[in-house]
């Protein structure tokens, strides 16, 4: 019966045929588009999710107060580096230091490094810098910045969540080797995504 | 109850959705109301508004039960009293950077989750309902437009409130588990950066 009733609820979602109060398309300059713009920014970009998840497994890893303070930290750090983005302030080598972050963050999970709460929060937001300003440089130009923000707020803390909800299988014996793979597949991608490769 | 449990013939039904009219959603306001309504999606329009005062409701929300009646309540009155401005100002007057800057230590304070004092909570909900309210001064029209529309703008800025305090309260209550109080920090987190992101933007110009 749940299942009959998924099918035929994914059916309906599917069709998209809903005829909305609003007319246009989800263009940029509509305020759903800006969100939307906003929110695929990082899901877009393979070396931001691996960071985002990475932070999340990492939080969820050390445990609390990190499991909080990880997440916490990092969109405020990430909103410094989009306003110096936006500013024009320049940063070298925002690329490279996303993709760094991707295997830096894995290869701290995947060493199982359980650094000071301090270091840990230093670190996340060394790299917050960068994934923000990328975030911040793309800001499209039709786009409603406060929609366009809170898109990429909203999808940046979603990621961490799911790296939250996936470390959290750490608590248990097979599962903290399981997040421990996972750490050196994310420093894998990193390098990819360093050398080019992805 | 054994017509809920009777087999649901999935792929016909699944078929006529896939192939029914769309619903129309297009409505009109019911007639009389229009300015209530208009009022009332102001505050969307004014986006920075909508994110200082959600992170108004979720800090009250989150404090115990006399700081939040208090400070809820300086909230409305300042409201009313930017009413009370009409006579001298006479235009609205919207004060992005002070709302913005007010979410971003509001979202901050959320974040590290630490009691506020009563006094504190209620100059923060007058000055920030005074700030607000000052957007709404009406223009000089017929006090029957006037009137609606203000209401409007005012019950969407008192739901809006008292939503985000509902959902901090929910979050904030004493549990075994620990994720719905670090949802609320993250919720805090997420409104300070978005307001740190849009003062940059205010600064570009």
């Amino acid at each position: 019966m749940i299942v009959s009733v998924a099918v035929v609820l994914i059916a309906d979602a599917l069709t998209g045929k809903a005829a909305l109060a609003h007319t246009g398309d989800l263009n940029l300059h509509t305020p759903a588009g800006g969100f939307l713009s906003g929110f695929t920014h990082p899901l877009f970009g393979w070396d931001h999710v691996a960071a985002m998840v990475a932070v999340g497994l990492w939080g969820a890893f050390l445990g609390t107060p990190a499991l909080w303070i990880l997440p916490v930290v990092f969109p405020l750090i990430m909103a410094v580096g989009g306003a110096l983005g936006v500013l024009g302030v320049p940063l070298p080598a925002v690329e490279t230091g996303i993709a760094v972050s991707a295997v830096v963050l894995g290869a701290l999970i995947a060493f199982a490094v359980r650094a000071p709460l301090w270091i840990a929060a230093l670190i996340v937001g060394t790299f917050a810098v960068f994934h923000g300003h990328a975030h911040g440089t793309e800001l499209p130009r039709a786009v409603n910045p406060a929609v366009y923000a809170a898109g990429f707020v909203v999808a940046t803390g979603l990621l961490h969540l799911l790296g939250l909800g996936v470390g959290l299988a750490a608590n248990r014996p097979a599962g903290a080797i399981a997040v421990r793979v996972g750490g050196a597949l994310i420093a894998g991608a990193g390098i990819a995504f360093l050398t080019g490769i992805l | 109850m054994s017509a809920l449990r009777a087999p649901l013939p999935v792929f016909p039904v699944a078929a006529c959705l896939l192939f029914a009219a769309p619903p129309a959603w297009a409505h009109g306001p019911p007639p009389g109301i229009g300015g209530f309504m208009f009022g009332l999606q102001t505050p969307f329009i004014l986006i920075e508004q909508v994110l200082a005062t959600l992170a108004l409701g979720l800090l009250l929300g989150a404090q115990p039960h006399g700081v939040l009646k208090f400070a809820g309540l300086a909230y409305l009155c300042a409201l009313l009293l930017a009413l009370g401005t009409l006579e001298f100002i006479r235009y609205p007057v919207r004060l992005i950077i002070p709302v913005l800057s007010a979410g971003a230590l509001i979202g901050l304070w959320i974040a590290i989750a630490r009691p506020v004092p009563r006094g504190l909570a209620v100059m923060i909900a007058a000055s920030l309902g005074i700030m607000i309210g000052l957007a709404y001064v009406p223009p000089p029209n017929h006090w029957l437009q006037i009137i609606p529309m203000t209401a409007g703008a005012y019950g969407c800025l008192v739901l809006l409130l008292t939503a985000a305090g509902g959902v901090a309260a929910l979050l904030h209550a004493p549990r075994k588990s620990l994720w719905p109080a670090v949802g609320l920090r993250v919720l805090g987190s997420w409104l300070a950066a978005v307001a740190l992101f849009m003062l940059a933007l205010w600064a570009r110009g």
